[in-house]
């Protein structure tokens, strides 16, 4: 019992950083994209455009205003050049358009070759681009045929008039599924901190060269206080994957009682397992606890950028998605976006997330032989 | 005196294992981390080539707009190519948008175009912008019939009507838009911040109340100013060691792009250091406690200016900045940050001066708020 | 006699209006060793850090060398050595790097130092231990080495704060010989400790303090003088009849007798012969006994009668 007892000592003394870090996935992984609509039938995507207007704001120039308007949102921003300047920086927007003074007369008499803009670096600015273009190109070919400014608009907002007929394919709730799938991402960050960080450091400090000794001498406290160690380490992990359970079914709601969030849930504790047997492995070869929390942050914050925690999957390049393949994470992370976009649940379907699963207890495998081979070994140095 | 102090003090900093790896070892691995993770995000916000397929029926193939359009869109030889597209039967084109092969496909049907979409998306939304678009031109031809309809000009004038626009977009923006350099910045600023670990260690070694050591050199017949100035010079030689690795790294391996004033760069890192320093003596001299309670405060200072800086996203500077500017106002991680963003997006020094000025204050209150406290002779206790 | 340190009706007051040192006066002659005894929380501390101008005073004053002592008496400083009671150095320094940086604070003079380093090193016994860092050493050493930095260069007055909290004893002595040969070698000491047997064994003068008061001073013979118990027999008996406790109350001299765990003690306040007496007594009751021996008080006995508590806590 004294080791138990030992044992909530120094969790109670580092108990901070478990919540520090918990307070992090509800920030991060309940916060985000928490305003989206859901939409099964088909929107298109609107570019921020911010409209700086010199013109009056009459005839073409109003139906040119109106039309972008429409199609495009306009981000609010303080109307001076810095906040613009900082605005299209920070992809507030995606693209500013000037529309110089006289526009409607000198676009009538063709005298506009040129529109000043300012655009991001982004596939929604080409798409502005794009929409800029198609309606001065329109109003450009009708101009000289329609001569009335206000009757010109009405022309070109008839050819614009679309009725392509889209069909939407999906049946899933894309939107609540993302915000599951980004909270289980995130997720692993916290879980990787909180069980390597207090695992490693419980371990280190019952590594401890006096400690050791003591047990060393006795064999069968050794192998007692060792399973005594091994059952708090795992009940801990298991409390602290009850309570992001607790906190997923807070902020995610009903998503969790789908078959995707059970799946999701089933993924996460299976990657429980595999980071608690890491952490039992770092514990085992890191002796000087000072260098506990060092260690940890490197592991955790490491792991999080090379499997698509932080910067998602699709955004990494080939390199880094390669040495990803080496940690377990990535394949709890690759599980999770397949989950996401699971449409019917059968074996087929489920076949590259079992495979994911069973990577990962092959790790949890592999961690705890490693660890087993480090134990053994300093036993005997002892 | 002070160089037997600064000598020492040094030679102290230098061995102080965890300091060092906070210091200097941490930022250069983030450093790696961000530059591995982020390589690759920029480009991927660029339009890329979208992956189609188009039902190629009786329809499609007779409708000579239609297939010129596409045809020409999907041509590997055309810079602005938009488009991979496979031919081919609704069955299959069915199978390949259900396995994620492409993005959506067209068919068309009684004169109509219709898309088949899986979710929405910035894919989707150019497939229909193109589509529309090709609609639209069919219309403007039935209605001009002055236009020439012969087959060969419509074609020739579609190409015209896509590629040569009329009025020419020309973009005026800086083009260091690159926002994910703001990570790299607000780097630099926790290093900076991080200069406050060094000075923190090097006032709790001179001042009485705080460590041993300090009683020992107090009831020494040695001037107090000049411990302190000589251990604080120490810390600040340090600082600047790590800074110089940090810049050397980023620069020549990672080929971080700082914008092309060194002076200014170099000005506002050396300024930048001192405000860190005086916040680790004011931590130092106000805060009793443990060493690691109290470095716990200060990494916690550091942590929280610099996610308000954009350390975790470089969204949230801006949404700070934008809404709560004076909240980054008074933040020296982001007066770090921003000090370098100036000098990297914009093209007068405005800016950069008064993140300079704002350094340099929040340096001088911090120190006279730390003297107030340091300066005294004798305490009440000890 | 000379007087190295006089202080004058000291007060100092902590912030609730505790008084930590009561209108306290001292004076430390040259070339003796005076300590300061007393339990925990006893003021011993409170008081040499005033001596030291590190605290702030309420009232009184404090004159070292003869001058008026504060922060900025850089020449009264460099005379003075202090060994505080926490061990004071830095774990990145090796032993003899931390005596060159502390003892640099006072000497100058390279060579000189290098010498001064050398005899502090050889006197505390480190000489092994010259590249070992602080962590490296265990705690009897590091005490070592936390009173050689206080002393290396060679100061007329030094201060020991408690040096031998929680020593080996083989440490402890190393310590106790070092220190008398210090004030052989011409240094005025003060020592503060509660462990009662290195104050008799060391001081050559006492001064018991309790809650900030000096209870009583003089040397180690004249405390004892203010006991009242002149003599404590000691006699281990097994199940003694209670009966025969009530007639040893009754013989000559006899003032207190208690018996406990098979423990007769007997305190007299006067008289000769009183073990012969007691030997009599139980030859003559044929009372079988293992041990008996007689002792004069201790510091421990005049502190209990003082104060009613014992050193220890």
């Amino acid at each position: 019992m004294t080791v138990f007892k030992t044992y909530l000592k120094i969790l109670r003394k580092n108990i901070v950083m478990v919540i520090i870090f918990t307070f992090l996935l509800v920030l991060f992984g309940g916060l985000s994209m928490s305003s989206q609509d859901k939409s099964l039938s088909f929107s298109a995507i609107k570019p921020d455009i911010i409209i700086i207007n010199n013109d009056e704001k009459i005839g073409i120039t109003k139906g040119f205003i109106d039309y972008l308007k429409e199609n495009s949102n306009t981000p609010s921003v303080k109307n001076t050049e810095e906040a613009l300047n900082d605005a299209l920086f920070y992809n507030d927007t995606d693209y500013i358009i000037y529309i110089p003074k006289g526009f409607n007369e000198d676009f009538m008499s063709g005298k506009i070759d040129h529109i000043d803009v300012k655009k991001a670096d982004n596939f929604n600015a080409s798409y502005s681009d794009m929409l800029i273009n198609r309606y001065l190109n329109i109003a450009s070919i009708y101009k000289d045929k329609v001569s009335n400014q206000d009757e010109l608009v009405k022309v070109v907002n008839k050819t614009l008039k679309n009725d392509t007929k889209i069909n939407i394919t999906t049946k899933l709730d894309t939107t609540s599924l993302e915000k599951a799938q980004f909270f289980f991402d995130f997720e692993s960050y916290s879980m990787l901190v909180c069980l390597i960080f207090i695992i490693s450091l419980i371990l280190s400090i019952f590594n401890e060269e006096k400690i050791r000794k003591r047990n060393v001498i006795s064999s069968s406290s050794y192998k007692r206080n060792n399973r005594i160690l091994l059952l708090a380490n795992l009940l801990y992990a298991f409390v602290l994957w009850i309570i992001y359970f607790g906190l997923a079914l807070i902020l995610l709601g009903d998503i969790i009682w789908t078959s995707n969030g059970i799946l999701y849930v089933i993924n996460s504790f299976v990657h429980l397992i595999t980071i608690t047997s890491l952490a039992f492995l770092i514990g085992n070869v890191v002796t000087n606890k000072d260098a506990v929390n060092g260690i940890t942050n490197i592991i955790a914050l490491g792991t999080s950028f090379f499997c698509g925690v932080f910067v998602p999957l699709a955004y990494l390049p080939d390199s880094v998605i390669k040495i990803a393949h080496c940690l377990p994470t990535y394949y709890y992370v690759k599980s999770n976006s397949i989950i996401t976009s699971l449409e019917e649940i059968n074996f087929n379907t489920l076949q590259p997330v079992l495979i994911n699963m069973a990577i990962l207890i092959s790790f949890a495998i592999l961690f705890v032989i490693l660890s087993n081979i480090v134990s053994n070994k300093r036993r005997k140095i002892g | 005196m002070f160089l037997h102090n600064f000598k020492y003090t040094f030679k102290t900093l230098f061995r102080n294992r965890g300091l060092i790896f906070w210091t200097v070892a941490f930022p250069v691995i983030m450093a790696t981390f961000f530059h591995m993770a982020f390589a690759d995000i920029i480009e991927s916000d660029k339009l890329k080539v979208i992956d189609m397929a188009i039902v190629s029926n009786e329809e499609f193939e007779n409708n000579i707009l239609y297939k010129k359009t596409f045809t020409s869109l999907s041509d590997e030889k055309n810079k602005d190519r938009l488009f991979n597209i496979t031919y081919t039967s609704k069955d299959k084109a069915k199978k390949l948008l259900e396995d994620d092969k492409i993005e959506g496909y067209l068919e068309l049907k009684n004169n109509k175009p219709y898309l088949t979409f899986q979710a929405n998306g910035i894919n989707q939304t150019i497939i229909k912008y193109v589509v529309d678009e090709v609609h639209d031109t069919e219309k403007i031809f039935l209605m001009n019939a002055d236009l020439d309809n012969s087959l060969g000009t419509i074609s020739a004038d579609i190409e015209n009507y896509l590629n040569n626009n009329k009025v020419e977009l020309k973009n005026i923006a800086n083009s260091n838009l690159n926002y994910m350099m703001i990570e790299y910045y607000t780097l630099i600023a926790m290093t900076c911040l991080y200069a406050g670990c060094l000075g923190m260690v090097a006032i709790d070694n001179s001042l009485p109340y705080l460590k041993g050591n300090g009683k020992r050199i107090t009831v020494s017949p040695t001037k107090k100013i000049s411990i302190i100035l000589s251990s604080l010079l120490a810390g600040y030689i340090v600082q600047l060691i790590s800074l110089g690795l940090l810049f050397f790294y980023t620069i020549c391996i990672l080929n971080v792009d700082y914008g092309n004033h060194i002076g200014h760069i170099i000005l506002l890192s050396l300024v930048g250091s001192i405000a860190g320093i005086s916040l680790g003596v004011l931590v130092g001299a106000y805060i009793k406690a443990s060493d690691n309670v109290k470095s716990g405060i200060l990494i916690a200072i550091t942590m929280a200016g610099c996610f308000l800086a954009g350390i975790m996203g470089v969204g949230m500077k801006y949404v700070i900045d934008k809404n709560l500017p004076l909240l980054n106002k008074i933040n020296p991680a982001n007066m770090i940050t921003d000090g370098f963003y100036s000098l990297y997006y914009y093209t007068d020094f405005h800016r950069y001066w008064i993140d300079i000025i704002s350094l340099l204050i929040f340096t001088l209150i911090t120190i006279i708020l730390s003297c107030n406290k340091i300066g005294r002779a004798k305490y009440d206790s000890i | 006699m000379e007087k190295v340190i006089e202080v004058k009706d000291l007060t100092k007051e902590y912030n609730k209006g505790i008084k930590a040192v009561d209108n306290l006066s001292l004076n430390v002659y040259k070339g003796e060793i005076l300590g300061l005894l007393g339990p925990n929380g006893s003021g011993k501390s409170t008081t040499i850090n005033c001596i030291l101008s590190l605290l702030n005073y309420s009232k009184g004053s404090i004159k070292i060398f003869g001058k008026e002592m504060n922060p900025n008496s850089y020449d009264i400083k460099s005379q003075i050595g202090v060994v505080f009671q926490d061990v004071s150095v830095f774990d990145e320094l090796t032993v003899y790097e931390n005596l060159d940086y502390f003892c640099g604070l006072y000497i100058k003079d390279k060579k000189l130092r290098k010498q001064y380093i050398e005899d502090a090193i050889e006197l505390v016994g480190l000489t092994e231990f010259k590249k070992y860092y602080p962590k490296q050493l265990s705690g009897g050493l590091l005490r070592r080495l936390n009173i050689a930095c206080g002393i290396a260069h060679k100061p007329k007055l030094i201060f020991f704060d408690e040096p031998t909290v929680a020593v080996d004893p083989q440490s402890r002595n190393n310590i106790l010989n070092g220190i008398k040969k210090l004030r052989d070698n011409g240094a005025t000491i003060v020592y503060t400790t509660h462990y009662m047997e290195e104050v008799e064994t060391l001081c050559d003068r006492i001064i018991i303090l309790d809650k900030g008061n000096i209870l009583a001073r003089g040397t180690s013979d004249e405390l004892k003088e203010l006991a009242e118990i002149e003599e404590k027999i000691t006699v281990e008996v097994n199940n003694l009849d209670v009966k025969y406790i009530e007639k040893i109350s009754e013989l000559k001299n006899v003032d207190v007798v208690t018996y406990s765990a098979n423990t007769l003690l007997i305190t007299y306040k006067k008289g000769k012969n009183n073990i012969s007496d007691m030997v009599e007594f139980l030859k003559n009751n044929k009372i079988k006994y293992n041990k008996i021996f007689s002792e004069r008080p201790t510091l421990n006995d005049v502190f209990l009668e003082l104060t009613g508590k014992e050193l220890r806590d």
